[in-house]
């Protein structure tokens, strides 16, 4: 239970409403009146649900809902920070540069700024521009959220009069906020602040510097820019004056510097053989490197492995399940930090799938089948339970496994086509490079056997964690790395899956709980 | 002979492709088109069925549509030979912007199996192009698909298109995940379909 009180909104939207009172209401749907993710009981006070009246004890949904009394007291079930996972830790695969000339040698102060601004959360970390040393870390929310949950709305908000100009000041503040929290941690000044490196996703890019993203919204997609960008801090506040501030370069609309930082986090240009990194997030970005060339894709897998939009999902916090077996026909659960149940995380969704067709619960289709101890509940409809109590009960419905399915076949489809314009084969597979939060937690055998990870050997998979972040950092420390990177990444060729002809059999082909390219 | 038709339909509905293929081509060689042509429809409009009363989801109805579509290839010269043409047409599309096309193709498998004529103009279709292939086939209806959020205001721009042209009476059904009855109504469409088996019904009520 998480009540929050509204006053003097009335006539206005309550998702709005609940956003501006700094709750981060979920609207995987867009506000579209769809999705049920932003549901909220009523506990006080009443509110007009597309006109109809709704009051005390009646579940609505926050983005239809325009507020009707002047004070209203809303239960959102979960508090806001069980929304966005921020991922702070990260792991750089290249070899830590020893000595020699940083690329911020000139800036004031000792230490630097590397900022990953994702479409949902921003992470930073604070560092000493020579040594390398992390000097304080911090992640939040990115307040951009309280205009529009994912990219292609933020670019439609800047169609409108002063969108652009109010999400470029709200992911600043973001930052800004964040750079106080570290600069406190570490006990330094904003005097001591020298240079701030900055990862982003193309749109993010295109926000924080305060260019025009929509011609990103429709084909052909094209970006206003994509190149390394520095200036004066001051062009963007003027707190920020005498910093140093570089971001670092985009491929395309859709491969975002956050993946060139990953790229260089990974080592991934120097790394033998064929191998593959992969972003398994909203926009699932895909890099593939072969013997007939390196090429990347954007999946655009939807948000359900991060939870949005499923009866039960959550973040990975505690109160997740985040383990599922099920053995002789018993389920064996396990939540983070053993705390009581409360929803589902990523990693618990990918072993209900995998643990579930192991066990004859789950059809290829992923329909559960007369094995499965099946219940029908009233919203979410042939479920079954693995938590909670009766008024909130944890479940996996039959529609959450066909989002889940069709945003697992997004990815492996967009893989398999990639492998296809080298004629290769999953297995071909040197390595495999995870990028993000979610990697960390999944069990690899068991993403590899519901096709979400290609099928290798466990010893082939890294997980990088954060690693717009650490490449960020990684770029900073060694001033001949980003001419290498910037060389690297102009030879990533962007290919529009939607044009290859292979790309629809295989999304239908990697709908079923089968291993990535097994339906062939 | 009905054996087969009904092991075609039967294939159909699991969506098993090779088996409804090979059927199909071993029926075309005997068989009258027009019958095999209601063994697929029967097949379809079960899974259409099925789709919408929430007994299987979008993975199993794409895997049917894809056999389904095989099969029509075979069939279709057949059809046209035998001079069996379906009476209604409806032109198709992705609005300008948009390159998503599984789902407009869904919707125009599960059309094709409730016997309309299908023009298919395929994706990051233009307002200009759609009131072309309106105007060239004589079409119905006007469907139209849309998966963007940006791409939404194509839709409306492609209506206006109509309406201030020639062909200002056509019925425009429009769809796609993030479009909602509101949107349309806000647009002028006729009809808003949430699904590829409304879609049919919303078809076959705009031509009725
Ligand atoms: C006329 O009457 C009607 C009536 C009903 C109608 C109708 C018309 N049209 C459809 N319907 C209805 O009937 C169908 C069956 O019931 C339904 O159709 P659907 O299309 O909804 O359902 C299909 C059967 C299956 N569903 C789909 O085919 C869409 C699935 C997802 C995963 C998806 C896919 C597959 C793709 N994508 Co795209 N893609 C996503 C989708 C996310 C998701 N998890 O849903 C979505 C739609 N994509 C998105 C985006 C942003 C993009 N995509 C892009 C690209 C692609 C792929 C090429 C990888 C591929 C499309 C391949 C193709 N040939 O179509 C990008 C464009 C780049 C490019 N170069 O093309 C890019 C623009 C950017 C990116 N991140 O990659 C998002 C849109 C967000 C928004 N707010 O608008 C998205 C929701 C994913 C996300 N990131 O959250 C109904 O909507």
């Amino acid at each position: 239970m998480h009540t929050i009180t509204l006053s003097n909104c009335v006539g206005k939207n309550l998702s709005v409403c609940l956003r501006e009172h700094g709750f981060s209401v979920r609207r995987s749907c867009g506000g579209r009146g769809i999705c049920r993710s932003c549901e909220v009981d009523i506990l006080s006070g009443s509110v007009k649900e597309r006109g109809q009246l709704r009051g005390v004890g009646q579940r609505v949904r926050a983005c239809q809902c325009v507020v009707d009394s002047a004070c209203l007291v809303v239960d959102t079930g979960q508090s806001a920070d069980l929304i966005a996972h921020v991922e702070e830790a990260f792991t750089v695969l290249r070899p830590w540069p020893e000595s020699g000339e940083t690329l911020f040698a000139k800036a004031r102060g000792n230490c630097a700024l590397a900022v990953d601004i994702g479409t949902t959360t921003v992470a930073v970390k604070l560092f000493g521009t020579h040594t390398g040393i992390s000097l304080a870390g911090a992640g939040a929310l990115n307040a951009q959220t309280q205009v529009a949950d994912d990219v292609l709305s933020r670019i439609e908000a800047c169609a409108q009069a002063g969108g652009l100009e109010r999400l470029q000041s709200l992911v600043l503040q973001t930052i800004h906020q964040l750079a106080q929290t570290c600069l406190d941690k570490a006990q330094r000044d904003w005097g001591d602040l020298g240079a701030m490196i900055v990862a982003g996703n193309t749109t993010m890019g295109h926000l924080f510097w305060g260019e025009d993203p929509t011609p990103m919204g429709k084909a052909p997609f094209t970006p206003r820019f994509t190149h390394t960008r520095r200036g004066d801090g001051a062009a963007l506040l003027p707190e920020w004056a005498g910093i140093e501030v570089l971001s670092l370069p985009h491929m395309s609309a859709f491969i975002g510097a956050d993946i060139s930082a990953g790229l260089w986090a990974a080592d991934f240009f120097e790394a033998q053989g064929v191998c593959v990194l992969m972003d398994i997030g909203t926009n699932g970005e895909i890099v593939l490197k072969t013997p007939q060339g390196i090429f990347s894709a954007s999946a655009a897998a939807g948000p359900a492995f991060e939870g949005y939009g499923l009866s039960s999902g959550m973040r990975a916090k505690e109160g997740a399940l985040e383990s599922v077996r099920i053995k002789g026909g018993h389920l064996q659960t396990r939540t983070i930090a053993n705390a009581p149940m409360i929803g589902i995380c990523g990693s618990g969704y990918v072993d209900f799938l995998a643990e579930g067709a192991r066990a004859g619960w789950l059809s290829e289709h992923g329909r559960f089948t007369e094995n499965a101890p099946v219940l029908v509940h009233e919203t979410h409809g042939r479920c079954v339970v693995l938590g909670g109590d009766e008024k909130a009960p944890v479940v996996v419905s039959e529609a959450d496994i066909a989002n889940l399915l069709k945003a697992k076949s997004a990815i492996a489809a967009t893989l398999l086509t990639l492998l296809d314009k080298a004629t290769l084969s999953p297995s071909d597979l040197d390595s495999v490079f995870v990028a993000g939060g979610f990697g960390k937690h999944i069990d690899a055998e068991n993403a590899i056997s519901c096709g979400l990870l290609p099928d290798v050997p466990v010893a082939r998979i890294f997980y990088l964690g954060n690693a717009s972040l650490g490449g960020a950092c990684a770029v900073a420390l060694d001033k001949a790395a980003l001419p290498a990177l910037e060389r690297d990444i102009a030879t990533v060729q962007t290919i529009a899956v939607n044009l290859e002809p292979s790309f629809e059999d295989h999304f239908i082909d990697e709908m079923g709980l089968n291993k990535m390219g097994e339906n062939q | 002979m009905d054996e087969k038709l009904t092991a075609l339909e039967t294939a159909i509905k699991a969506g098993k492709r090779k088996d409804a293929l090979a059927l199909t081509q071993e029926l075309v060689q005997s068989s009258p088109p027009g019958g095999i042509l209601n063994a697929l429809i029967s097949g379809m409009n079960d899974v259409g069925k099925r789709f919408k009363a929430n007994e299987i989801f979008v993975p199993e109805v794409l895997v049917a549509a894809r056999a389904m579509k095989g099969c029509l290839e075979v069939l279709e010269p057949k059809l046209a030979a035998a001079g069996l043409s379906p009476e209604h047409t409806i032109v198709m599309g992705t609005v300008e912007g948009d390159l998503h096309d599984i789902g407009k193709n869904l919707v125009v498998m599960l059309l094709k199996g409730a016997n309309f004529n299908v023009i298919d103009l395929g994706v990051n279709v233009p307002p200009e192009k759609f009131y072309e292939a309106v105007k060239e086939h004589h079409a119905n209806v006007l469907a139209l698909s849309a998966l963007l959020t940006t791409t939404m205001p194509a839709m409306k721009s492609t209506i206006e298109k109509m309406r201030g042209s020639d062909l200002k009476d056509i019925k425009v059904m429009v769809g796609g995940a993030p479009v909602t009855q509101a949107y349309a109504d806000e647009i002028g469409a006729d009809g808003y379909s949430m699904d590829a088996a409304s879609a049919v019904e919303l078809a076959k009520e705009l031509v009725g």
